[in-house]
Order: structure tokens, then sequence, then C-alpha cells
């Protein structure tokens, strides 16, 4: 049978023999632990703690804690409603037969809990990547994700199971999601349209008519009355009175609509500035930050639901081919850490025995790699070309370069004084923060370091050291 | 040797068409082509002659005055309202605006009104409203009639003049400035009717014919009138009129006809109607004699449906009986009704000669021979009227003038006499799709 825990925030008496409390500060201590059931949050007296439980699950890195189902225990039905959207996999009674929901949930969970327990690495495998992190809870689950619409969310729409792992949807999550299905990782199916605020990307937007001459909102409309016997157009209130409508031109009263008179539009007039017009001005209104934009600056999105695909499935499993890093791969021969460490301990050697020479070891860091991925999204793979166009021209067919993850790359720079590294590397990050600020429109800092290599190198300290000095 | 026959043959036909007008006695020479002689030269050469003799020195003379009027618009600078009522006419109102915007005179503003339209209409006027090509642009969802949507027009126009054209038109650079001077030349104009040309001349022969047709029957037949204070009609297609006077009758009536309606609506108020022949706008006419022939039918029908019916009061002495508006009404029942049944009669009268076959073959060959130079001399007036605007290709269709008296003579009478015929019988009008069926219904009801 697998274990059930019951995350706490503080050391709780636990109500519940067949589960095993755990406090929000040793939920690490679990990433090791086999036979994962769900886990249980306490959400009767506390939503918004255990909300944040939720969160703190889903945020770990260990796929062990983070993908693991998550259930709500709470005190009735109506509170089953109010937690549907908050992202957990189901709900537990507190009132119930505990030993049959128990049983129930575990073999609900089961093929979650198996395609988990089958992952390489599951306990000690850090999943950091934000993008394949989402591709796994997704393909865990194995069921269409669905959009719920809702007031509660800024972007107007959530992902119910995937909000905790995002921490918040605005719209570089649709970002991330248009990335993932570009990839043909996911499948998305129509759900609705959307606009969007330009600036904050909220979904509550106020829809306004205005004058188009002044732009005031002071407006009112007025029906036009065609009387067909003498051809006698005017507006509504030049036909009234009293309580008949009479034509001014021939003085006859108008009496059945369609019969001696009809009314062919709307004219709106404004208060502020007298225009009468037709088509109002239409604006909107961000509720969020109150930025007014015409309707063509609003951004538009279709919103969907998603499944995962065979290549998904796949990715989800065996790890998710860092697009830049394939995609560089293919211009510049990129060597594998192993054989990577084996050419620098050649290399070290060789410099040690003969002393003819200078070597160096360059170090580059991507930061925002990332948010490439969800600024461009289908359009990453391009830009990525570009980036990889970039190193090629500077790197020499004799460098030999590895990566550690998508956004380190290592290089060894035979024959090269660190002088002459440094000049190189150099040149590479103008050439790549040049290409960033042109496209993207904002300056990135490209972290790099570069070191002679001798007999004191040590590959895998410079690495720890150079990935702490820039964590992003 | 077919075509030394053939050259035998008309020499022979020639030589004894001259051996019968060598022998015609006056009296017979009256009674064979007394429909020139008594009307058609009268009525078409002898006023043509007046323009040459009295229009164009007067129009030289009267430089002074207008050149003052043209001190005193530009002093005033009015607001022009141009409306422009119309169904499916999107696509021709870009062309339209654009000639509005190279106009001399700028102050305006550009009234469209879509009457109910199936097409793109309003996706292009709403695109021109946004690009302030188009002033006001207002969109009937439910088609009214070509009178209610200029009425529409009406109600939102700002400026002290109205110009009312058709959304199938455009206008010469200078033409609101021209059309607008005879209001300050005389403060007793209450409209003015511009030029109507055809901006379509060479697509087909039947444009060419109207095109000549016109010029006469417009730039000078209508000059002729104005000059002599009896113009009945300012076409819808092109004509100013002053806004206090409009909003007096409350615009335009019921149709079709509704241009000749209204000038017969001012005229009564008492205010003159000028033409002003200098003032042009460019109109598209029909390609096809087919859809010339309808457009036709329901223009000659108004004839009777206004003149003869609506406002036959001018023609009976009343309180507000006014000469000019009498001899107006009487000159268009005159020389479009009744000269049309003479024509039936003259026709009569060839039938029951026609055991002379040849004699009758003669009188054909002459009558055609005068009509085709009556033209010749109407169309060289028109050219002469014209002074600056006339172009190289008003002159390329002199070659045209030998069809003139078939495309007047014969097809434009025989559908006037058809149309005549079943306005007063049938009154074939109220079945008109031109305005909306209920409108119809009720025009019908209340013998409007």
């Amino acid at each position: 049978m697998r274990s059930t825990y019951l995350l706490t925030a503080q050391e709780n008496q636990v109500e519940y023999e067949f589960l095993t409390a755990v406090r929000a500060d040793k939920i690490s201590e679990l990433s090791e632990n086999s036979s994962f059931g769900f886990w249980v949050i306490d959400a009767r007296s506390d939503i918004k703690q255990a909300q944040e439980l939720l969160l703190l699950v889903r945020q770990q890195f260990v796929p062990n804690v983070y993908l693991r189902p998550v259930v709500f225990l709470i005190s009735s039905d109506t509170m089953a409603s109010s937690v549907e959207s908050m992202g957990c996999d189901g709900v537990f009674y507190a009132n119930g037969n505990n030993e049959a929901q128990r049983t129930e949930l575990i073999s609900k969970f089961e093929l979650v809990n198996q395609w988990v327990d089958k992952l390489p690495d599951v306990f000690k495998v850090s999943d950091t990547d934000l993008i394949f992190r989402v591709l796994r809870l997704i393909v865990s689950r194995n069921s269409e994700i669905v959009p719920i619409m809702t007031a509660q969310s800024l972007s107007g729409f959530i992902y119910p199971l995937l909000e905790p792992i995002a921490k918040q949807s605005d719209s570089s999550f649709f970002h991330l999601l248009d990335f993932l299905e570009a990839q043909h990782l996911i499948s998305g199916r129509f759900i609705s349209h959307c606009y969007f605020c330009c600036q904050c990307h909220s979904a509550f937007l106020n829809f306004k008519e205005a004058c188009p001459q002044c732009k005031s909102e002071n407006i009112e409309s007025d029906e036009l009355i065609h009387h067909f016997k003498c051809a006698y157009v005017a507006e509504k209130s030049t036909y009234q009175q009293g309580g008949l409508l009479v034509c001014p031109k021939c003085d006859k009263e108008l009496k059945h609509i369609g019969v001696d008179y009809d009314k062919p539009s709307l004219i709106n007039h404004c208060n502020q500035c007298g225009l009468s017009f037709q088509e109002a001005h239409v604006t909107t209104e961000c509720f969020n930050c109150h930025t007014h934009t015409e309707p063509e600056g609003q951004v538009s999105r279709n919103i969907k639901a998603y499944t995962a695909t065979a290549i998904g499935k796949n990715a989800a499993i065996f790890g998710l081919d860092a697009l830049f890093t394939k995609i560089i791969s293919s211009k510049v021969s990129f060597f594998p850490e192993d054989q990577f460490q084996k050419f620098l301990d050649i290399e070290i050697e060789r410099i040690k025995r003969y002393k003819l020479s200078e070597s160096s070891l360059g170090f580059i860091k991507f930061i925002d790699i990332e948010k490439i991925y969800l600024q461009q999204g289908e359009r990453a793979e391009q830009f990525f070309e570009e980036l990889s166009t970039i190193f090629k021209s500077i790197l020499r067919i004799s460098d030999i370069v590895t990566a550690k993850n998508q956004s380190v790359f290592i290089i060894i720079m035979t024959e090269t004084s660190t002088a002459n590294a440094k000049v190189a590397l150099e040149r590479l990050i103008q050439g790549l923060s040049v290409l960033l600020d042109e496209n993207l429109n904002y300056t990135s800092t490209i972290p790099f370091i570069t070191e002679s290599i001798n007999s004191e190198t040590d590959f895998e300290m410079l690495l720890e050291k150079f990935i702490s000095n820039n964590v992003s | 040797m077919f075509l030394e026959s053939l050259i035998y043959s008309i020499d022979n036909y020639i030589y004894g068409l001259v051996y019968f007008v060598r022998h015609l006695k006056l009296e017979e020479f009256f009674y064979y082509f007394w429909p020139f002689l008594v009307f058609d030269l009268v009525r078409y050469i002898l006023l043509d002659v007046l323009v040459l003799l009295v229009y164009l020195p007067r129009k030289f003379l009267n430089r002074v005055k207008l050149a003052q009027a043209r001190r005193d618009f530009y002093r005033e600078m009015p607001l022009v309202s141009v409306l422009v009522p119309g169904k499916n006419e999107g696509k021709h109102i870009l062309r339209l605006a654009e000639s509005l915007q190279s106009q001399t005179y700028k102050k305006f503003e550009l009234i469209i009104v879509d009457d109910g339209s199936d097409d793109d209409t309003e996706v292009i006027c709403r695109k021109l409203e946004r690009q302030k090509k188009i002033d006001k642009f207002i969109r009937n969802e439910v088609r009214g009639g070509k009178a209610a949507a200029a009425n529409t027009a009406l109600c939102y126009a700002q400026g002290k003049y109205i110009v009312h054209l058709d959304a199938d038109s455009h206008l010469a650079d200078d033409t609101l400035e021209l059309i607008l001077l005879p209001f300050y030349m005389d403060e007793k104009v209450g409209a003015v009717g511009g030029d109507v040309r055809v901006a379509n001349i060479f697509d087909s022969m039947a444009t060419c014919l109207q095109c000549i047709e016109y010029a006469k029957s417009i730039s000078v037949g209508r000059t002729i009138s104005s000059m002599f204070g009896v113009l009945r009609i300012i076409s819808g297609a092109h004509g100013a009129f002053r806004k206090d006077i409009l909003q007096r009758i409350h615009g335009w009536d019921v149709g079709p006809g509704l241009d000749g309606d209204i000038t017969l609506k001012i005229r009564k108020l008492g205010f003159k109607i000028v033409h002003e022949p200098q003032a042009i706008c460019y109109t598209n006419t029909p390609v096809k004699f087919s859809k010339l022939a309808k457009q036709r039918f329901r223009w000659d029908r108004s004839m009777v449906r206004f003149r003869m019916r609506k406002h036959l009061d001018i023609l009976l002495p009343s309180k507000g009986f006014k000469p000019l508006n009498f001899i107006s009404s009487l000159d268009n029942i005159f020389f479009n009704f009744i000269l049309n049944i003479k024509w039936w009669v003259y026709i009569t009268q060839l039938i029951l000669m026609s055991t002379d076959s040849e004699t009758v073959m003669f009188i054909f060959v002459i009558n055609y021979l005068l009509y085709f130079l009556a033209n010749l001399f109407e169309y060289a007036t028109a050219c002469l009227l014209y002074a600056k605007t006339l172009r190289l290709k008003h002159l390329f269709l002199f070659i045209y003038i030998p069809l003139a008296p078939l495309y007047t003579g014969f097809f434009l009478r025989a559908v006037r006499s058809y149309a005549y015929m079943m306005e007063l019988f049938f009154k074939v009008s109220y079945n008109d799709a031109w305005n909306p069926w209920k409108v119809s219904k009720v025009a019908k009801k209340e013998g409007l």
C-alpha cells in the first residue's frame, strides 16, 4: 500500500492514523521516499494556508515530490466546489469513510504514481526548468488541461492544475503553453477568445463608446424616423408632440411602425461638443492598470485546453532536449560533458608536460534563455538559429565546446592566452548582445569568465563558482 | 461588277433625290416637313442662336458682376454641405471624395447617406470616414428611398448651402465655387443647377450618344431655359440649394422625379432657378441601351406624375399664380408630351402616304439630313458654350452625330411615348422598385 502524507504548516496532531504528518520545512526529506500515494492538505480551517502548501509542493524541484497528487481535506460538499479551481487533484471528506476514501484515491491516482515512479532518477533529478516541469505535470495527469474562466485571476482564465507550479497566471504562462504547443509537445483545442490589456495583460477591460471628435463619453442616442408619406426624416424627438408622434413636414400623426413610418437607424449625440455621429469611438480601459487602449491595440489570444502529444509524453520521461542546445550543437560541434572532461584532462597534462603554450577555459551563461523562450514563442527557434550563427562565426574548429545545461557553455580554447580568449569571448558576447537588443529590445547581461588551463585547474570547482556567482 | 452596279444604284438614287427636291413646291415642302420646320427648327436651332447672340455676350459683359460675386463669396466663406444619398454606391465614393478634396473652395462638409445598401458600401464609407475623407456617414439599415436618404443628410447638414450629388459622379476642380456664385449675383436665386457631363464617354455607343444628348439638352437646353427664367429642373446628380429654402419646404418629397419636383416647389416660393454650365459634374451613364431605356422610362414617367398631376395647380389660375412658372410647366408639357403626340401624327401621315413609297423614302432621307444638321448645329453650340472646358474627346464625338437623329428621334421618343402612356393609364411609377414598396404603397394611396 502506498504511503499518504499530511502536509502541515507546523507540528500538528494527526487525526488519521493512515496519514504521516510532514512539516512544510521538512518536505524535501521525502524526495527519496518510494511508494508515494498522495499528499493531503487540510483545507478545513484555513483555505489560504492550504493553497500556500499546495504551492510549496508544486514548487519543489524533485519530481517525486512536485508531481505527486495532492488532495484537500475538506468538511463539506460546498467546500468541494470552492477548492475545485485551486489545482488540487481531489478532495478527502473529513466526515467520510476514511479507509474507503483512501483506497479510492490511491486507486484513482495509481496511474499517475506509476508514471512518476518510472521516471529515470525520479528521486534525484532536479527539474529547474519551468517549461519541463509544466510538461511533466500535464503528461503525468494524462488528461486534458482545461482552462476555467475566473474573476480571481487577472488573465481571466486559469489552468487549475498548472496554477501552483507557475506561481502566477500572467501572459508569460500563455507564452509558455504556446511554446510547448509550437514544439508539438502538447496540442491545443480551442475553447474561447479573449482580449487582454496591452500593458498589464489583464483580461478585465471596460469597453466604452466615446465621441469620435472630442472623445467624451457623455453621449446619447436618438432614433431616426422616416415618414413614408412625405419622405421626411428626422430624430424621434423632432416628431414628439405630447405622447404622439406628429410629422413636422405634413402634420400627420404617425400611427404604425412599418405601415406609415419606420426607424432606419440610430444617431449618437455628444453632449460635450454637439457632434452627431453613428460610429462611436470605441476605447477600452483596463480595470487593473487603468490604461486606455484602442481596440486594435489590445492583445488578442485564443484560449485553449491542452493534452500532451506522443512527442510530449516521450520528452516528459526522457528529458526535454533543450532547444537552444540542440540548435547550437547542429552548428558548433558539442561534446558530451564526460568527453569534454577528458579533453580538458589531456590539455592540462599536455601543458604541464611541455610548458610551451597556453590554453584557456571559457565559461558563458545565458541568463535569459527561458525568458527568450517565453517571449518569442514560435519564433524562438529562428532566434536561436541566429544566436548559434554568431557562436559559429566566433569559435574556431579547434575549440572544444560543451553545454552544462541549456544555458551554460564551456569552451576549451587551445593555444590561446586568457587575454586572447577574453577578446574572443567579448566579441562573441557583443554579437549576442546586439542581436538580443535589436530583436528583443532589452539589454541582457551575458556573464563570462576565462581561466588559464594549467596543472592547478579544477574544472568542477571553477564551474560551480561560475554558476553560483551568476544565479539567475 | 457588283461594285459598279451599287455605284450606279446610288448615283441613280441621288439623282432622283435631287430631282425630288428641285421640283418640290413650297406647300409640299411644308406638308412633308412640318414637324421640323414648325417645332424643332424653332425650338432648338433658333434658340441655340440666341445662346450665341445673347448668352455668351451677356456672360462677357457680366464678368465684373461675377468678379464682385466671387469677392463677396470668398469674404463670407460659407460652409457648404455636400449631400450624397445612395444605395450600393460604395465603389464610387472614394473617387467622389477625392474630387472634392481637390476643389478650389475647401470649406465644405461631405455627408454620405447609405440607403440600406446590401453590399460593402458601409465598410468602404466607414473607412473613408475614419480617414476624414468623409465628414459624416449615416447608414440607414432600412431602405427608405432616395428622398428619405437625402432628407436624412439634410437633417445633419450644417452648411448655408446644400450641394446635392449622385454618388457615381465627380466634380471638376472649380465646380463647388462656380455653382455657388449665382447665389451671390442675385439674392433671389434659390437653387442652381450644375452642368452634368458624361464621365464614361467612350464606354459604348450608348454613352457616346448620351454625351451628345447631355451637351444639347443640359448644357445648351438648360442654359436657354435659365436665360428665359423657365428652368424647370435641377438635376439630382448636380444641384445647389439654399439650405433655408430646403428647410422651409422640409426637403425632398417621395420620388421618382424628386429633382424636378423640388425645383417646382422652390419656384412656387418665388425663387429663381438658374443653370451654371461652367460648374461641371461628371457622371456615369448607362452603358447598355437596355439599361438606358429603363432609366429614361423612369425619368419620363415623372413628367406625367409631377407636372400633370402633382403640380397641375401651376397651370391653373390661383392666388399664387406666377407667369414664369406657368410657362415653365407649359413648355415642358408642350414640348415633351404634346409634341411627342405630333411625332405619332407625323408617322401616321407618312404611313398614309406609303402608296408612294419612293416619296416617303425621299422624305425620310431629307428629314434625316435636316435633323443631322440640326444636331450638328446644336452640338457645335454646346462646344462653344463649353469654352475652356472643351476637350478633344468632345470634338471626337462629332463623328457620331450622324447617329444622333436615330437616337433622339426613334430610341428616346419610343421610350418616352411608352413611359407617358403607362403612367397616364396605369400609374406604373408607383410600382417602381426604385422606391421601397412600403413607400410606393403609401404614395399611391395618398395620390402623391
